[in-house]
């Protein structure tokens, strides 16, 4: 359904339909900046991927072979995107990531939740990149198998090998910085 | 998609890698795993309760959304539709219009000039272009043409 709906859509869009721009960028971009945000740890960082992702989309769109799903092509080209960035800054620090507030938490909740948040993200940008990735894809952004499989171009059996090292991981660090 | 039996090794596994959530794992393992935890529940008891509280410090972590500023580049640096593109650089319909209209009246103009004018002018012109380019005068070149 929403392969043909992109298909229809990415016809639109090539010839500067401006329903069918929006309709694409309100349906994938926060997958994208997710992953990104997820990914890199930082909100500029993030927003800076998503851009030139859908820039090289817009790019693309002209000659699209629907030989892959759309949403797959655009997640796999913001991974890749990602991973650039990530192998030329090997340190990561969380200083960037933005402050949410959820009106139904007292502050101290909502403290406590924040710092619950920040330990998990921070683990999650501190494991091997394509463990990130799979756990980003498969947890956060509810992908399924195969789309995730798609997306980091490795088979199911590869995929969860890795969410199963990024779970151990993610525990392991966490019961490191709560000291539990 | 038809359903897959697993051994107590794959659940765990399962439970490993995707959580205590069992709509999480392949659609084909589903109904096999739910089988499996509600048959031996305390088989699989603590790795359950590991892969939950995980699951909910995961599902802590809040969505997120476009800014609309990023929304709105995003759109920006979309293609443009191709009349409007085209458009862009289309020289306004009155410039052409208006280089035709003053070739044609131009045109008009010189045809005139020439079928009124006499031998006797047309002499004078052709002095003034000898004399322009630098002879002396119109008749002694002549002459000097002239066959001996």
């Amino acid at each position: 359904m929403a392969f043909s709906s992109d298909l229809d859509q990415i016809t639109r869009a090539a010839a500067g339909d401006p329903a069918a721009v929006s309709a694409l960028v309100d349906r994938y971009s926060g997958g994208v900046l997710a992953v990104a945000t997820r990914m890199l740890g930082d909100v500029q960082e993030a927003e800076d991927v998503t851009q030139e992702t859908f820039l090289r989309a817009w790019k693309a769109l002209p000659d699209w072979q629907p030989r892959a799903k759309f949403s797959t092509w655009l997640h796999r080209v913001a991974l890749n995107l990602c991973y650039d960035r990530l192998r030329k800054r090997r340190e990561v620090t969380m200083e960037h990531l933005p402050e949410r507030t959820d009106p139904a938490l007292n502050p101290a909740e909502e403290l406590e939740q924040k710092q619950r948040v920040r330990a998990v993200e921070a683990a999650i940008i501190a494991l091997p990149e394509r463990q990130a990735a799979a756990l980003t894809l498969c947890a956060l952004q509810g992908h399924s198998q195969a789309e995730a499989a798609e997306i980091m171009e490795v088979s199911v059996d590869a995929l969860e090998s890795l969410l199963a090292r990024a779970r151990r991981g993610l525990r392991a660090s966490l019961m490191e910085r709560t000291g539990s | 998609m038809s359903a897959r039996n697993i051994t107590a090794e794959r659940l765990l596994a399962l439970i490993e890698t995707y959580g205590a959530d069992v709509d999480a794992y392949p659609e084909d393992e589903r109904d096999s795993a739910r089988a499996l935890l509600t048959a031996e529940p305390q088989t699989f008891a603590a790795a359950v309760e590991e892969a939950r509280s995980l699951d909910m410090l995961l599902q802590a972590v809040p969505a997120v959304d476009t800014p609309a500023d990023l929304r709105a580049r995003l759109i920006d640096s979309a293609p443009k539709p191709a009349k409007a593109a085209g458009r862009r650089w289309r020289l306004p319909v009155w410039i052409p219009a208006g280089a035709i209209a003053s070739l044609s009246l131009g045109l008009f103009a010189g045809m005139s000039v020439a079928q009124t004018s006499t031998p006797a002018q047309e002499d004078q012109a052709q002095q003034l272009v000898y004399a322009a380019l630098g002879f002396d005068t119109y008749s002694m070149d002549l002459e000097d043409e002239a066959p001996q």
